[in-house]
């Protein structure tokens, strides 16, 4: 019932997002509107002109572009009628991680956070998630940067208590 | 901006993250840090429904090696390779799993694995043990309501001691001894069957009755809260030929039986509890939960009834599973035995 409101304009309106290193982006108007923080940057704020530009203090520009694509693909895909295929889903989710490293991926998860976008947080949380399964506790510490802070007897008693969870992880 | 690190992610992401694992892939991440061992316990599966596996492996009568297999990831985990003493001189081995609830599994030892000489709870999560006392007798059944380290949760054994008298034996945490209960009935000491799965519901333990020829004949119902006995009449019937009957709780609430013969397959009732009768089901029921019987009871069918039987919400991680009765079997390896459809 709702999003009609620019049918009568022959162009798309564009809103110019500016990344943390300055650069600028000019977004389709739908597409921008993903993004809770910039959605509410316009909402409930009068003095805001739609030919304003739009700091993101958090995302660099090197992940605009992906980050961008994500929202057109899938905004894209909720849609069309009927659904795109589960496989076509998968296939762009996939190519999307594909050569992110883990850090371009915790990047992206930031920029996702300070966004405000479920979907591709969930995406991106879900792909960090994959990356760490069944790993040992040493490997995640080195992949997330985190000292232990257990001291060796604090570290048995959790070993003792869930000793049968540790069967088995993979060393790297 | 400066370069941004994973451990400067937000506690929020950090949990996001964890949320995508399922349990038995976040425990081990415990030991990552004090931080993150908090963030993981706080976190309540909403996901998870397909209850674990455990079962044993190990030389004939030396069955100690418990595995417990997470039907999420297919992975299979063995909890301890020692023989651990649990009771006086017993361990394990030979071990008869009577309910199993909250991790916990309520155990039995016997002769036989017919009878309940003494019981004992085991948490193959934590390996933990708890120890009740005596029981003195052989009883035929035996279950428990709540988390056994709770004050309120009960733990109830049955039998039928002597024709006209049944007999059940309640004992709660903190008590170094059994309370029996004696009530007087149309039991038959060589005649009637008690269920070998007592279903928990509301404030009362179920059992259902049946004669030799495994035809249904009653329902009892012990209430914990005033400790009363009642019997509902009503009998189940599959055209004279011998069944095995497998009692859990449906989703809603009601007793659902599922009645097995080998030439039928197997069918379903329910007990309507507002109503006290049996009421036929068709498939429709089985739409929203999973149905699981330990399969052993096929293997055994001179004894007749199954060990344990329960069904489980077809939603989350379950949903995939959804009309489905499964079973376990002893050579499990990972593999769940599909009875139905």
């Amino acid at each position: 019932m709702a999003s009609s409101s620019s049918s009568s304009s022959t162009q798309v309106k564009k809103i110019t997002l500016k990344a943390a290193d300055g650069k600028h982006f000019e977004v389709e108007e739908p597409v921008a509107m993903e993004m809770e923080t910039v959605k509410s940057f316009f909402v409930g704020n009068e003095d805001a002109m739609k030919d304003m530009v739009v700091p993101l203090l958090n995302v660099s520009s090197e992940h605009m572009p992906a980050i961008l694509d994500f929202y057109r693909n899938h905004s894209e895909f909720r849609k069309r009628t009927p659904p795109p295929p589960a496989e076509e889903v998968k296939a762009f989710n996939e190519a999307f991680l594909e050569n992110k490293s883990d850090e371009q991926l915790m990047e992206m998860i930031m920029a996702a956070n300070f966004l405000n976008t479920k979907e591709l947080l969930n995406f991106l949380t879900e792909a960090a998630a994959n990356r760490i399964k069944n790993k040992s506790v040493e490997y995640v510490r080195a992949f997330f940067g985190i000292e232990n802070d257990f001291t060796p007897e604090e570290e048995a008693r959790i070993r003792a208590e869930n000793e049968w969870a540790f069967d088995g992880l993979d060393e790297d | 901006m400066k370069k941004a690190e994973w451990s400067d992610l937000p506690y929020d992401i950090v949990r996001f993250i964890m949320e995508k694992l399922c349990w038995s892939e976040r425990v081990p991440l415990y030991l990552v840090c004090k931080n993150w061992h908090d963030c993981i316990r706080e976190i309540k599966s909403t996901n998870e429904f397909l209850p674990w596996l455990m079962y044993y492996k190990g030389q004939k009568d030396n069955r100690n090696i418990c595995n417990l297999c997470d039907p999420s990831t297919r992975r299979i985990y063995t909890v301890k390779e020692t023989r651990t003493l649990i009771y006086k001189n017993i361990d394990l081995s030979g071990a008869v799993p009577c309910q199993s609830r909250f991790g916990w599994v309520l155990f039995s030892k016997g002769s036989g694995n017919i009878t309940i000489k003494h019981l004992f709870f085991y948490n193959p999560f934590t390996n933990q043990f708890i120890e009740l006392p005596k029981l003195g007798n052989k009883y035929r059944s035996a279950s428990f309501s709540k988390i056994p380290t709770c004050p309120d949760c009960m733990v109830i054994a049955l039998r039928i001691p002597k024709s006209g008298q049944l007999e059940i034996k309640t004992w709660q945490p903190g008590y170094d001894t059994w309370k029996t209960f004696k009530f007087s009935g149309d039991y038959d000491r060589d005649r009637t069957l008690i269920s070998k799965q007592v279903a928990y519901v509301g404030e009362s333990f179920y059992c259902i009755f049946s004669d030799l020829n495994r035809t249904v004949k009653k329902v009892g119902a012990f209430n914990t809260k005033h400790q009363e006995w009642q019997e509902f009449s009503g009998s189940i019937a599959v055209n004279n030929e011998p069944f095995f009957a497998y009692l859990s709780v449906a989703i809603n609430g009601d007793l659902l039986v599922v009645v097995y013969s080998y030439i039928q397959g197997p069918g379903l009732w329910r007990f309507d509890l507002s109503e006290n009768k049996w009421f036929v089901e068709d498939e429709k029921i089985m739409e929203n939960q999973v149905i699981f019987i330990d399969h052993s009871s096929f293997l055994n069918s001179k004894e007749g009834n199954a060990k344990q039987s329960f069904s489980v919400p077809a939603i989350g991680n379950a949903r995939q599973s959804a009309g489905k009765i499964l079973g376990n079997s002893l050579t499990l390896k990972g593999d769940q035995f599909i009875i139905h459809p």
